[in-house]
Formats: structure tokens, C-alpha cells, sequence
């Protein structure tokens, strides 16, 4: 039985025994999460632009963004048949909500509520980006406004609940601020109850920033996330750090035909003046230029000077033929593609685990705080799934390994990460080979990794906690066998 | 005459040493051209802080109107490098161990994270020296290492920085509004440093920077600190400069910052000016006394005499030591103790967290996180009791400044003279206060010392608390667990890493605890010694103008009548001369 049908069939008698009391109601919660899309929820400091990123994600200017503080309560994004926002209020029934969509974003109508009565807003949106991933967007941390900081932690640890209500974190970060490496610290303190390393994947946010707007501004910007990834205080908290100019992102996924022929016209310029305009942006709002200078302002507080600069210096190498091909170049180096892709290799691979894993922990939880007849049963199976389910070990393992509470001999680190499943669980992935590879490559590679990984495993040098983790890396490798029903000789 | 501007203190003070120097005083007029000098080229002492990567060395750059500071994407500055005036540009490192010139282009290598990752060179500061303008009149920069940094022991460290600075520019850039950390930091400053300079910078790259700084204005003015906020850009500037041209200067906002600039220099030299005024009050008071001894026991010998020898015993007993030193001993020795007892206190406290924490955690998970956050709780504790010393010190020195007086006018009473303060003129200004802004700036003015002389003293302190003098925390955990066994993740091992991990703590924490006070104990006695020296050599001059009065009278007792009214008048006369002259330094 497959881990997710296991922990299916664990809420299955779970129903059964809350039958008839208030328990079921939360029983049927935690299925509904099971079946449903995985849970990311976008965390970072205030103003780090988790709005803007989310809108990218989703491919449309929803989540409201401001150069002042904003998010003021975790707004639920997920697909839906109709459009659609309720309200849920900390006491009392969630409400719909009245909302309109003025310039892009959503203006949701509170009504009686103060965003300090909510818990969350909810929206329902028909979308395609949304069918994989429910995204959640939350109030900032460090704010200067303490209720803001206050209600990020409330959302990432609730009092009343040990399992937080995200199954991953895309955790952004402009620079690693001590405030950041607080606050990921304070959601993965228990090893298994919160954030993981493997669940958690951080992002250099507004990296267009780091170079200041330069057009290799994100080049520097992959400098430094290159030197975060090989921080080990970093390693023990995310899987990994990318660097994402959201706002590019952003604009670029919803750019309209009028945007791009201002473009090309800017392009058009001739050299000397065209660097004038964008020496600096007051520059480019008052200058005489093409276009109204209203249409210029607009342009620029979509796009930013970079993505302004970037554009215009595409279509001058001949980048952005048509506003289709403008329109990939900027996501290309906005970052946001690489985002993607790993938010497929990394959580939506991963996704029946990682739901599966919040599943049982709410399992626990729930049985703890509210025994009925035969719970005890239940418990137990709880937790001999906790301890046995291979894709747990698995998990547990390259945690340990990626926070450095366990260490191999010499060099087998980096190569049992991956074979755990640390670059992605796809067997490719986990064999270090590219996506092409042919089936007697992965069959080589295969037959390779599990005789080493068995003699160290075996040997009478191997003990304690590294002995452990060479056979959960034999395991992982008979699974791949067994998964892919390649005959070993 | 009316003391209007700079020239005419110069003028005066000069005029008031040429007359101590006939009368043979070189001691009196030392101290005038000492405040004379100290005037002409007062080190005014800035210190440019803020997050990391906001742009402060670029602002630095951009001031001076030359790359003096090396600027990058990634973190870079990590020793506070100061910029001053030189007519050749030159670098100069004063490490824990030594101090030397060292050449222009080493500077990278020197104060930037990638070259001196840690401050493995162990720079305490680098002093840059620069032919610029700006810096002519004695400004100098202090460009500082970013605050928020992941592994940021910085902060404490330029907190320190400005408790002795005259002003300090608090850098954001324009992408975002304050935040929590950047308020506080705020306020802290605000609390040290005389003079908060809000900077908005990068205002070319960000549309919406105008929304910002009103949304940092409103800020500001719940925390108490004067605006406006100063829009900058400093890429414009150094574009501008590059290309020679004006409109870009003029966008970039750096003329109203040398502005604001300008106003801290004057402030700081309309205090210096007053002090020195002072000075030549209280010296003109010793010159006039002889002839004044002299003029009264023409009129009434007997209770001259009697009054002078009375001064003279009163300033023999100043100088021989009595009650002044006393006072500075007990004080000092007072202080130490209260410094050492605060010093116990708060790291006692640092233990008691600390225990907390590893009580609750799995030590193994996080050395690397915990070790460096012990360091930075206890560089910043140390960092508290060192500004603590400086209130303290301040305290005893105005006691100190305020016992000598009364002996002054004992024994040199000369005019009364409104105090200095309000006879200034200061065109729409608060009169500058005497008693200076810190009680660091003013316990080492009264010392004797300027802005960065000043700087220098507390240098050992500054290095304390940026750079351990104790072990690393790493090395301290190493000796009680191998490595090996650090990353053994067994649950069985927890309790006793926990054990190990809180005997290296204790020990840790021990270590550090001796070597502050250490250093704080030698910054407090090098404190002592000055005061000490400096008010021995008032005490030394008192008392030989008090023999002189005394032997001046004595001499008019004994001569014949025929002179004497001519005498009396010749007198009257110089010591009309003399009033005059202090009523122009006072009054
Ligand atoms: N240059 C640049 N600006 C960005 C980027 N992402 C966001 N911003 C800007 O940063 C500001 C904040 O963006 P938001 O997306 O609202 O940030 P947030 O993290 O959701 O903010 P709070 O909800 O208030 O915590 C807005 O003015 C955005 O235009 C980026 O990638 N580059
Ligand atoms: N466009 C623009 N870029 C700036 C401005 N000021 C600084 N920068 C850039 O911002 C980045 C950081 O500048 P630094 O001067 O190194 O910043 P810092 O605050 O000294 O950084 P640390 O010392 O690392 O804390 C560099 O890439 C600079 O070129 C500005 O006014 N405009
Ligand atoms: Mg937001
Ligand atoms: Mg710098």
C-alpha cells in the first residue's frame, strides 16, 4: 500500500469512530486536505513582495500589493468553479464577501469585520495555475507595525493546532536579515511537526533590486544566492534559494499589447536618449519621450526600471519580435520560470507526501485532544506509520543530513541527499542524471548506486546513525528498482 | 569686541596667549593654543549607519566625490572605515596589535567581507585619507559595516561609534518604508547620539520613493527625530561627477545633505568656540590676578595680604592633591566596581538564557546559529555597560569641573561674566549647550580630547565588542566535544550535549566576562589618568598665579610713595585692558 493510501485509510476509520460527534466535522477536514491541492503558503518579511510573487504564480494580478504595508490577514487562493471570497471571521460563520477588481487587483469588502476579526479571507478563483498548488499569501514579519508580525506567527503556529494549515513554504527573503533566520528557526523547531528543510524552499526576492536595477542585476543576484545556499545555517532551514525579481515576473505574465508597443517605441530611440530617459526614474516620468507621460509612469511602476531596462534591451537584440516572445524572455529572466519548475520537482512531486505528513499529524492531534472509544487503536496506527512509512524515513534522513546532524564519511553526503530524493524524487533526479537519459543509463546508474550503498551499509565499519542512513539509501534504491520494475541481475 | 564669528574668536584667543606668553606664563598659554588649534581644525566625527546594503558606502563615495569605499551587491563592508582630509590620499590600519600606513589600493582587502572575511586581519578601524572639499574643515566620515547582517556582531559595535560621534547618518534606501529592526535602531541612536541625519537613498531606481519617505516621516516624527528626510541618489552623484554635470548633481539630492552636514559642523565648532572662550576667560582671570593682587594692596595691604595668602594655601593644597583628587579617585574607583558589578549582572542573565535554551533544544542542531548568537548577546551586553561607563564618567567629570571652579574664583575672581552660552550669537538657533550633548563627547572633551582623539580611547572597546579578544565560541565547544560527536544525532546523547553544551557556555561566557572587564577597567583607568593630568596642570598653574599674586602685593607693600599713584594708575589701566578683552570672550 502506498503511503498516501495508508494514511487515506487511517481518516477512513478515523470517520467512522467520530461519527455522530463534534470530532467528525475535523475528520472531514483532514481528508478534504488530503484529497485536495497541495497547501504553499508564501511567508517572508514585510514589504520581502510575497503579493507580487503570488500574483506572478497565479499568472494574474489578484493578491492587492503596495509600497506600503498591506497584507493584513492570510488570504486563501484556490481553484474554484466560481469566483468567489468569504470571510472567515475568528468567532462566528464565515461570510461571502462582497469584492470588485479595480486596476488588477482584488478589493474585497470587510464589511462589519476589522482585518484584526479575521482568520483568513478565502478566495475561490477558477484557474489553471491554481489546480495543483492552493497558494496563501500572509502578513509580512518584522513589520513596524507589531499586530502584522503578530499575525504572521499566529498563521504559521496556531496555539490551538500542532500542524500549521501550509504543507510547503516558498519563504521569501530580500537579504538574509537576522528577523529571517528567526523566523524560519521558529517554525522548524520540532523536527517533525513543523517546516522541514524538504518542505521549504526560500527565495531572494525583488532580486532585481540587489544590482539595483542594473540590467545584470540578476546575475549579481545569483552571485548571492549561490553564497546563501552554501550557508549551513541557510542548509538546515530550506532546501534550497533562488533568485525571483517578482515584479517582473509579475507584469511580464500579464503584459498587454499597448505595454509592448510602448516598449518597441522606447527601443526605437536613439541610443543617447534613450540612456537619458532611463538614467533615473523621475527621468523617465518628466522627460519629453514618447508617449504621455502618464502612460510612462504607469509602464514603469509595473514593470520597474530593471524590467523596463530589460525589455527595451531585448527587443533591441531582437528578443521581442512579437509580445508572445517578449513576454517569455522577461519570465525567463525574471526567475520565475526556474521558481516554477521547482515548485514542480520539489513540492508537487512531492505533494501525497507532504500532505500525507500534515494529514497524520492533525491525526494525532486530534486524537489526543478529543479521545473517543477506539481512538487508542488509532493512535497507535498513527504512529506506526509516522515511524515505519519509508517516504518519512526518507524525508527524515535528508533533513538530518541537509541540517548537518548527520554526517557521512567523506564525500557520500552530497550523493545520498540525492538519492533520497534531495534534488527531486524523480528517479533521474535521484540517480543524478539529466531528464533524457535512456532507460539502460538509468538502469546502469541504478545497479551502481545499490551495490555501493549496500556494502556500506554492511560494513563492519558502519554503525549508529550513518549505518541508518546507508540503508534508508539501500531502500530508496530497491524502491526505484521495484518502481520502475527494472530486473536487476 | 563682539564675538561675531570664527576669525574673531581666533583673533582673540591668539591675542590671549601672546599675553600670557609675556607675562611668562607659557603654561596658560599652552592651554589657549591647544583650544586654539583644536578650533582652527575641530575633528567633527559623522558616522554613516544603517541596514546592510542600503548604500552607505556609496553615499560615503559619493559625498567625497571619490571611491573611497569599496561598494558591491553582496555584503561588503566590515570594518568601520573613517574618511578624512588629507592632501595626499593614503590608508592607514590600526589592528588589535599595531598601528600602519599600509598602501591606497590594499583598502579592499582591508575593510570588505570578501577580503577580510570575519576581520581575520583583526582591523580595528581604517583610516582613509582624502583630498576632498567636503572634509576640509574637519569632517570626518565614519562609513560603518550594514546592522541587520546573518552573522552581525556589528551592531553593538556601531552602537558604541556613536555614542562618540557628533552626528550620525541613518541610511534606508528607498524600496521600502522602516522596519521594525531599522525603528529600533532608531531609537537607540537617538538616545546616544546628539544628532540623527535621516538619509532616504537610491531614490533613481524607485518609482514610488516620494510615498516612502512621507510613510518614513510619519516614522520619524513618532520617534522623535527631526526631518526632513534627505532624498538621495548617490549613483547620480558619482555620475555627474564622472561626466561633469550639473543637472545630475542637482537631481541627486547630495547638496542638501552637505547641507545638513554643514549645519552639524557648525554646531560642533560653535561648541568648541565656546569652550574656548572659556578657556580664555579663566586664563585672562590668572593673568589679572597679580596686577589686580597688586592694585588692591596699594588701597589695603593688610587685608590683601591676608586674602592672597589665604588663596595661596587653598591652591597648594589643590595642587599638592587633597580633596579634587580624592574625589576622582573615589569616583573612579566607585565606577569600576559598579561597572564590574553591572558587567556580572547582565552576563549572568546572558547565562540564564542561554541555559534556557539549550534546556529546551537539542544542542546538536545548531552550534553554528547558537554560537553566534551567544557572541552577538554578549557583544551587545558589553557594548550596553561601555556606554554606561561613559555616563558614569561624565558624571564625575562635571563634579570635577564644578569643585575646580569655586577654587578659581577664589583665587583668580575676575569678571562676572554671563555665561557664554547666552551671549553667542546664534541666529535662529538653540544656544549651545555647555554641558555637551553625550557624556561620553563631554567627559573626553573635558579631557582634553576631540572627536576622534576620542574615538582612539574607546577604540579598545569598539574592538571588543566587533571582533572577540576571547576565544570563538566554536573553539570553546571543541574542547569540551569532539567534533565527531557534535554531529552524532542519537536522542540518547541529548542529555548529555546538553550538559557539555552548558559547561562551554559557562566557560564562554566566563572568558568573555574577564576579558570586557578588562578592557573596560584599562579604558576607565586611562580615563582616570587623564583627567587626572589634566586637571593637575590647572591646579599647578592656579596655585603659581596665586604665589605670584601674593608676591606681586608683597613687592608693593615694600616700595616708596613717590611711584605708588602712578603705579595705581598704570594698573587700573591693564586691568581695564585685560576686562575688556575677557568681556569680549564672555560677556
Ligand atoms: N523592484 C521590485 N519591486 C518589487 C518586486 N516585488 C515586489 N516589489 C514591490 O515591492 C512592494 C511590495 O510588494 P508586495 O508584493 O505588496 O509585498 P508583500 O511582501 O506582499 O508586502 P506585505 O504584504 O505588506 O508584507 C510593491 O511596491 C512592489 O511593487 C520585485 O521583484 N522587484
Ligand atoms: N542606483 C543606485 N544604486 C546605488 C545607490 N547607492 C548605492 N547603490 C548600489 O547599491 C549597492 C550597495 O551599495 P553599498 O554602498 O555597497 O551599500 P552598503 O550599505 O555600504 O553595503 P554594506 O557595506 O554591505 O552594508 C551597490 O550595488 C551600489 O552600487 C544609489 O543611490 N543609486
Ligand atoms: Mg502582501
Ligand atoms: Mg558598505
Amino acid at each position: 500500500m502506498t503511503f498516501v493510501a495508508e494514511v487515506s485509510r487511517l481518516v477512513a476509520s478515523a470517520a467512522q469512530l467520530y461519527a455522530g460527534t463534534p470530532g467528525r466535522q475535523q475528520v472531514d477536514e483532514i481528508g478534504a486536505r488530503l484529497a485536495g491541492p497541495l497547501r504553499v503558503a508564501i511567508a517572508g518579511k514585510v514589504k520581502a513582495g510575497k503579493s507580487t510573487l503570488l500574483n506572478a504564480l497565479v499568472g494574474e494580478e489578484l493578491a492587492p500589493t503596495d509600497a506600503g504595508e498591506c497584507t493584513r490577514v492570510p488570504w486563501w487562493f484556490r481553484d474554484g468553479l466560481t469566483y468567489r471570497v468569504t470571510l472567515r471571521p475568528r468567532v462566528g460563520t464565515p461570510q461571502a464577501a462582497r469584492f470588485t477588481r479595480t486596476d488588477g487587483a482584488l478589493e474585497v469588502d470587510l464589511g462589519d469585520f476589522d482585518a484584526g476579526d479575521l482568520e483568513s479571507i478565502d478566495v475561490e478563483w477558477p484557474s489553471r495555475a491554481l489546480r495543483t498548488l492552493t497558494l496563501i499569501d500572509t502578513p509580512g514579519i518584522a513589520s513596524a507595525t507589531p499586530a502584522l508580525t503578530h499575525a504572521a506567527e499566529r498563521f504559521f503556529s496556531p496555539d490551538d493546532e500542532r500542524a500549521g494549515p501550509a504543507d510547503a513554504v516558498i519563504y521569501l527573503m530580500r537579504h538574509l536579515h537576522a528577523a529571517d533566520v528567526g523566523f524560519l528557526e521558529s517554525f522548524t523547531d520540532d523536527a517533525f511537526a513543523g517546516s522541514t528543510p524538504v518542505n521549504t524552499i526560500a527565495v531572494l526576492s525583488r532580486a532585481d533590486e540587489l544590482g539595483v536595477g542594473r540590467l545584470d542585476a540578476m546575475e549579481s543576484a545569483a552571485r548571492v544566492a549561490g553564497r546563501y545556499r552554501q550557508d549551513r545555517r541557510l542548509a538546515r532551514l530550506c532546501q534550497t534559494v533562488v533568485p525571483v525579481a517578482g515584479l517582473l515576473a509579475q507584469a511580464a505574465v500579464t503584459m498587454r499589447e499597448d505595454e509592448y508597443r510602448l516598449f518597441r517605441r522606447l527601443a526605437e530611440l536613439p541610443d543617447g536618449e534613450l540612456e537619458e530617459l532611463l538614467l533615473s526614474v523621475d527621468r523617465f516620468a518628466a522627460r519629453p519621450g514618447p508617449a504621455p507621460a502618464a502612460e510612462r509612469v504607469a509602464l514603469l511602476r509595473r514593470f520597474g526600471i530593471f524590467g523596463t531596462r530589460t525589455a527595451v534591451h531585448l527587443i533591441r537584440e531582437g528578443l521581442g519580435a512579437d509580445a508572445t516572445a517578449l513576454k517569455a524572455g522577461l519570465l525567463a529572466v525574471s526567475g520565475v520560470d526556474d521558481l516554477r519548475s521547482l515548485l514542480a520537482q520539489q513540492f508537487a512531486a512531492r505533494s501525497d507526501l507532504l500532505k500525507g505528513r500534515a494529514a497524520l499529524l492533525a491525526l494525532a492531534d486530534l486524537v489526543r485532544r478529543m479521545p473517543v472509544a477506539g481512538t487508542d487503536a488509532l493512535e497507535a496506527d498513527v504512529e506506526r506509520v509516522q515511524a515505519g512509512a519509508h517516504e518519512l524515513v526518507e524525508m527524515r534522513f535528508l533533513n538530518a543530513l541537509r541540517s548537518g546532524e548527520l554526517t557521512l564519511p567523506a564525500g557520500q553526503d552530497a550523493e545520498a541527499a540525492r538519492l533520497l530524493g534531495g534534488d527531486g524524487p524523480d528517479p533521474r533526479a535521484r540517480l543524478g542524471l539529466d531528464a533524457s537519459a535512456g532507460d539502460a543509463d538509468v538502469r546502469a546508474a541504478l545497479a551502481d548506486a545499490l551495490g555501493r550503498w549496500q556494502r556500506r551499509a554492511e560494513s563492519p565499519l558502519a554503525f549508529g546513525p550513518a549505518k541508518e542512513a546507508a540503508q534508508a539509501v539501500v531502500r530508496a534504491c530497491e524502491a526505484l528498482a521495484a518502481g520502475l520494475a527494472y530486473g536487476l541481475e | 569686541m563682539a564675538v561675531g564669528n570664527e576669525e574673531d574668536v581666533s583673533a582673540l584667543l591668539a591675542d590671549v596667549a601672546r599675553r600670557a606668553q609675556a607675562a611668562g606664563r607659557t603654561d596658560l598659554s599652552e592651554r589657549i593654543v591647544a583650544h586654539a588649534e583644536r578650533l582652527a581644525r575641530p575633528d567633527v566625527v559623522v558616522v554613516v549607519a544603517g541596514e546592510f546594503k542600503v548604500g552607505k558606502s556609496s553615499l560615503v563615495n559619493a559625498l567625497v566625490g571619490a571611491a573611497v569605499c569599496p561598494v558591491d551587491d553582496d555584503i561588503a563592508t566590515s570594518v568601520p572605515t573613517l574618511v578624512r582630509f588629507a592632501s595626499e590620499p593614503g590608508v592607514h590600519v590600526r589592528r588589535l596589535a599595531d598601528d600602519a600606513p599600509q598602501p591606497v589600493e590594499d583598502i579592499a582587502r582591508l575593510v570588505t567581507e570578501q577580503g577580510n572575511p570575519d576581520n581575520r586581519e583583526d582591523v580595528r578601524i581604517v583610516e582613509v585619507g582624502v583630498p576632498s572639499a567636503l572634509l576640509a574643515d574637519g569632517l570626518i566620515l565614519v562609513d560603518t559595516p550594514g546592522v541587520g547582517g546573518l552573522s552581525s556582531t556589528y551592531a553593538s559595535a556601531t552602537m558604541t561609534t556613536l555614542a562618540l560621534a557628533d552626528a550620525v547618518l541613518f541610511v534606508s534606501d528607498a524600496s521600502q518604508e522602516y522596519t521594525r529592526p531599522e525603528l529600533d535602531f532608531l531609537a537607540a541612536a537617538r538616545k546616544v547620539c546628539p544628532e540623527v541625519v535621516a538619509v532616504l537613498s537610491k531614490v533613481d531606481v524607485v518609482p514610488e520613493w516620494r510615498r516612502i519617505s512621507e510613510l518614513n516621516e510619519g516614522w520619524l516624527a513618532g520617534a522623535g527625530v527631526p526631518g526632513p528626510i534627505v532624498a538621495t541618489s548617490a549613483a547620480l552623484q558619482l555620475r555627474g561627477i564622472a561626466g561633469d554635470r550639473a543637472d545630475l548633481r542637482d537631481e541627486s539630492g547630495l547638496a542638501a545633505l552637505v547641507g545638513r552636514l554643514r549645519g552639524v559642523t557648525g554646531r560642533v565648532r560653535r561648541t568648541m568656540a565656546a569652550g574656548a572662550l572659556d578657556e580664555a576667560r579663566a586664563v585672562l582671570g590668572q593673568l589679572a590676578a597679580p596686577l589686580r593682587a597688586e592694585h588692591e594692596a596699594l588701597a589695603d595691604p593688610d587685608a590683601t595680604i591676608a586674602r592672597l595668602e589665604e588663596a595661596v594655601e587653598s591652591a597648594r593644597r589643590l595642587s599638592a592633591d587633597s580633596d579634587w583628587a580624592a574625589l576622582l579617585d573615589d569616583g573612579m574607583i566607585d565606577l569600576e566596581n559598579q561597572v564590574g558589578a553591572e558587567l556580572g549582572r547582565r552576563m549572568k542573565a546572558v547565562l540564564a538564557d542561554a541555559g534556557r535554551t539549550v534546556g529546551t533544544s537539542d544542542p546538536a542542531a545548531g552550534w553554528d546559529e547558537f554560537g553566534a548568537a551567544l557572541a552577538r548577546r554578549v557583544s551587545e551586553e558589553v557594548s550596553a555597560v561601555a556606554v554606561g561607563v561613559g555616563d558614569l564618567a561624565g558624571a564625575l567629570a562635571t563634579r570635577l569641573a564644578e569643585e575646580f571652579a569655586e577654587h578659581e574664583a577664589l583665587i583668580a575672581p575676575m569678571v562676572v561674566a554671563p555665561p557664554v552660552a547666552a551671549v553667542l550669537p546664534l541666529a535662529g538657533e538653540a544656544p549651545p549647550t555647555l554641558t555637551r550633548a553625550t557624556p561620553w563627547r563631554g567627559v573626553l572633551m573635558d579631557a582634553g580630547w576631540g572627536g576622534l582623539e576620542a574615538l582612539g580611547v574607546m577604540g579598545s572597546i569598539l574592538t571588543f565588542t566587533s571582533i572577540s579578544l576571547f576565544n570563538p565560541f566554536s573553539l570553546v565547544i571543541g574542547v569540551f566535544i569532539g567534533g565527531k560527536t557534535v554531529r552524532d544525532a542519537r536522542r540518547r546523547d541529548v542529555e548529555r550535549r546538553r550538559d557539555q553544551a552548558v559547561e562551554a557556555v559557562e566557560q564562554y561566557v566566563r572568558d568573555a566576562e574577564q576579558a570586557a572587564d578588562r578592557e573596560l577597567q584599562a579604558t576607565s583607568r586611562r580615563i582616570r589618568r587623564e583627567l587626572r593630568t589634566t586637571y593637575q596642570r590647572r591646579a599647578d598653574a592656579l596655585y603659581r598665579s596665586a604665589r605670584e599674586s601674593l608676591a606681586a602685593a608683597q613687592r608693593t607693600i615694600g616700595s616708596d610713595d613717590a611711584r605708588r599713584e602712578s603705579r595705581r594708575r598704570e594698573l587700573a589701566d591693564r586691568l581695564g585692558d585685560l576686562e575688556a578683552l575677557a568681556g569680549g570672550a564672555g560677556g
